[in-house]
């Protein structure tokens, strides 16, 4: 072979190998299962530390809890629960120790080690002992100690019984396990670099723009199928669709779920993911606050909320039901309950009973520019100038009007959620008075009624033992509500995202195939990325 | 080698006088033509701002569940359709034409009235008054209009009276530094050597000599800022920092229907029309009377 030839095939192999480089790298990110999803982008990434919707779905991709919302005939429910990072547990006979037997060889992501007992304690004790920005502390207020029996056993006392302490213990907001050492080693700066046992371990954030998850291969029930999660920060429901049917998204989690947003998504050929028993939007009537101190003008103000019209206008069809109760249905507790029907005339002639023939103005009424709010209030607004309630309104960010509902600077509060689906837990948080938002004191509770009148059935329902009695004492509760006329639920709304059935499966029925809370998917390892 | 063209005969031939005639008649219409648009469209925005309540078929607030997101003509009496709440985009509309215009010439009026008397000032007297102003309305001119107005909104909250503030704020430094480059000219005027001569004090020449001569140069520039301060108050509504609901404005319209933009284009095309027509009639008043009153571009 001459020299010039060999020097031809060198280049020709060296071109080829480069070429080849080239090729593989794309090749492989080609491969890669991942599934983009459209959003909000999460104010925190501490599973313990937000009450935002976006915050706590994705928080489940990345956490789990001692017990899990169980899988029954192929679908998920919230009314059982089945062993998760515990592998058992056991109660004491007079109902106040409960102990758990952790599973052996759950690994933390990012090498932090095996899950203990010991970070149990922590993931409890930190939010009991209200530690800087954690949220759900109330709802472990139950628990007296806690004590680590060995690296694998963890006994909790309870001050007293707890009918629901094992729906506490699910991976959701205080259920949640976090490691330890990763929490003490990274302070202020877990919360953008987040260590737990979930499916999908923190990878990385860019702000505004997304964030990545990654398959955690040590998933103590099995790696999953997707390989990467790309959480894209997505404000507007308008862009997700383009999105959705350009192919650039997945799966929406839409601000509301209107007939617009519906229509659209079906006529694309695309699913929504319907998942009960979803969030209630409601009025609470800050009771202390005149002119709502008088129950003619809160019944007025009932009065005149055509909650029928409202539910049309946003959530034709069955995209939400009025709601019959304070409590949702779903929930243990739930009675349906009456609610004074729309009758503007009726009042008209309270109010002016009441002393305000002429109504009366509302200055600076503060209300959220995301989600349902500004839709329902807009609604609302017309129908109470209707009878002479005339709202000026002051349209804030959605983390403004979280502050300022718990200033009490709004008279009547509009306010959605969706908890531990048991009266004892709704009702506390909502109507309990330790929780009424207080700026003195810095209590940032959502009693935004400022209630106190079923505090002493709250505390009978919770060492009350018998299922039957229990129903009964919040049956009374619900009564007395609807004597005061304090909260004014307006839809049930079920929890929803729009998905490309041919991009990504879900092994539940897409009609409330699965219960779930905040996070829209209760199992995302389960989730599939098709082709 | 040079290339000649020779002259062909038509070229040499002498205009008619008929010829002349349709030429000024051109002439005359490409002059009027724009201002007579643009005085018809703004007369037009005038009269339906003001007659809203009569002319409105309905109340811009008021909400029917039963024509929710109907396009133009789908439901009755909803011309061009409704919005999310099945509230008439035409009410609102016509409504919104009263914020808009509101808006667009308070704020003006507004930064005429601070800003000129500044600029004059300044123009005048010069060294550390002219300074001293015109420092600080170059601080101001740092900022973009909309981002200024933006930043006063945010910090006084959203409400009529504050857009139209932060908006008459945002175009005050534009009235000082103009008034000022005018008074500069003016004063060194014959005109005004005689009547400082005649013992004409400082306040009376601005009064009297300095802002009457600017006054036509201010006034086609204040009409032009019209069309600004109505884009710029659409752009707060726009983005959620303008008139709070249930008011309609054209900002707020646009913005509330752009979520609806696919399936129901008709809020946002009709709102963006009414805010494109809307400039266009003050730009083209602006521009016509620029052109009819200044002396540099008459004859052209």
């Amino acid at each position: 072979m001459s020299p010039s030839m060999r020097i031809s095939a060198c280049l020709v192999l060296l071109l080829t190998f480069t070429a080849l480089g080239f090729v593989a790298t794309p090749l492989a990110e080609a491969q890669k299962k991942v599934v983009n999803i459209a959003a909000k982008e999460p104010d925190t990434l501490d599973p313990h530390s937000s009450t935002l919707g976006q915050s706590q779905a994705i928080a489940r991709f990345m956490f789990r809890g001692l017990a899990r919302f169980a899988i029954k005939d192929g679908k998920v429910t919230t009314a059982e629960v089945e062993p998760d990072l515990a592998e058992s547990w056991t109660l004491s006979p007079d109902g106040t120790i409960w102990t758990f037997k952790l599973r052996k060889g759950v690994q933390f992501h990012k090498g932090y080690g095996e899950l203990t007992a010991e970070d149990v304690k922590f993931s409890f004790e930190r939010q009991i002992n209200k530690a800087p920005g954690t949220r759900y502390g109330v709802n472990l207020d139950v628990i007296k100690s806690i004590e680590v029996v060995n690296p694998h056993t963890v006994q909790i006392a309870l001050k007293s019984y707890d009918p629901i302490f094992l729906l506490r213990m699910v991976g959701y907001q205080q259920g949640y396990i976090l490691s330890k050492k990763a929490s003490e080693k990274l302070g202020d700066q877990f919360k953008w670099n987040p260590v737990g046992t979930g499916p999908f371990y923190f990878d990385r954030h860019s702000p505004r723009e997304k964030i990545v998850l990654k398959a955690f291969d040590k998933f103590h029930a099995g790696r999953p199928q997707i390989d990467e999660v790309h959480w894209f920060d997505v404000p507007e429901d308008a862009t997700k669709l383009i999105g959705l049917e350009k192919g650039t998204f997945d799966l929406l989690y839409p601000e509301a779920v209107t007939c617009d947003f519906d229509d659209q998504v079906r006529k694309m050929g695309m699913v929504m993911d319907r998942r009960g028993p979803g969030g209630q939007e409601r009025f609470y009537i800050n009771i202390t606050k005149p002119p709502f101190d008088d129950i003619r003008v809160r019944k007025a103000f009932m009065h005149a909320i055509d909650r029928n019209a409202i539910k049309e206008t946003l959530y034709c069809r069955d995209l939400a039901k009025v709601a019959t109760s304070v409590v949702p249905p779903g929930y243990f507790g739930h009675i349906p309950m009456k609610f004074p029907e729309y009758n503007p005339e009726l009042a008209k002639k309270l109010l002016a009973e009441a002393g305000h023939p002429n109504g009366f103005t509302i200055k600076n009424y503060f209300i959220s520019k995301s989600f349902f709010y500004p839709k329902v209030l807009t609604l609302a607004q017309e129908q109470l100038r209707k009878v002479g309630i005339i709202l000026e309104l002051q349209v804030v960010e959605h983390a403004t009007y979280h502050e300022n509902i718990r200033k009490n600077l709004n008279p009547f509060v509009l306010y959605g959620g969706t908890r531990i689906t048991d009266a004892d837990a709704w009702l506390s948080l909502f109507f309990d008075s330790k929780e009424i938002p207080d700026p003195a004191t810095g209590n940032k509770g959502t009693n935004f009624s400022h209630y106190r009148a079923i505090d002493d059935l709250l505390a009978a329902g919770r060492v009350e033992r018998d299922v039957k009695k229990r129903a009964a004492i919040y049956a009374e509760a619900q009564k007395r509500m609807e004597r005061d006329l304090v909260c004014l639920p307006l839809n049930d709304v079920p929890g929803q995202w729009a998905r490309n059935p041919k991009r990504v499966s879900t092994p539940f029925p897409a009609d409330y195939g699965e219960f779930s809370l905040h996070y829209s998917y209760n199992y995302p390892e389960l989730l599939k990325v098709l082709n | 080698m040079a290339i000649v063209r020779r002259a062909d005969p038509v070229d040499l031939a002498i205009a008619t006088a008929g010829e002349a005639a349709r030429s000024a008649r051109r002439g005359r219409l490409r002059r009027w033509l724009p201002i007579s648009i643009g005085i018809v469209l703004a007369a037009t925005m005038v009269v339906v701002a003001a007659a809203a309540p009569l002319i409105a078929p309905l109340s811009p607030s008021a909400q029917y569940a039963d024509a929710v997101l109907k396009g133009p003509g789908a439901a009755d009496r909803h011309v061009l359709g409704t919005d999310e709440f099945g509230r008439d985009v035409l009410s609102r509309i016509i409504w919104g034409a009263r914020v808009s215009l509101e808006v667009g010439l308070v704020s003006v009026v507004f930064a005429f009235a601070v800003g000129v008397p500044l600029g004059i000032v300044a123009g005048v007297l010069g060294g550390r008054v002219e300074m001293l102003i015109m420092r600080g309305a170059d601080m101001l001119m740092a900022f973009p209009t909309l981002l200024l107005a933006l930043i006063i909104v945010t910090a006084l909250g959203g409400s009529l009276s504050n857009e139209m503030l932060a908006i008459g704020v945002a175009l005050t430094p534009n009235f000082v530094r103009l008034s000022r480059s005018l008074a500069l000219t003016i004063r060194e005027q014959d005109y005004i050597l005689a009547a400082r001569a005649l013992g004409s004090g400082q306040l009376r020449v601005m009064a009297r000599h300095v802002f009457p001569n600017a006054l036509y140069a201010l006034v086609v520039v204040a009409t032009l800022y019209i069309a600004t301060a109505i884009r710029t108050e659409a752009s707060l509504s726009f983005l959620g920092l303008g008139i709070p609901p249930p008011t309609p404005s054209w900002g707020n319209i646009l913005s509330e229907g752009r979520q609806y933009i696919k399936c129901c284009p008709w809020i946002t095309t009709f709102s963006g029309l009414a805010i494109m027509v809307a400039v266009l009639a003050f730009n083209l008043v602006g521009d016509a009377l620029r052109d009819l009153l200044d002396p540099r571009l008459k004859g052209e």
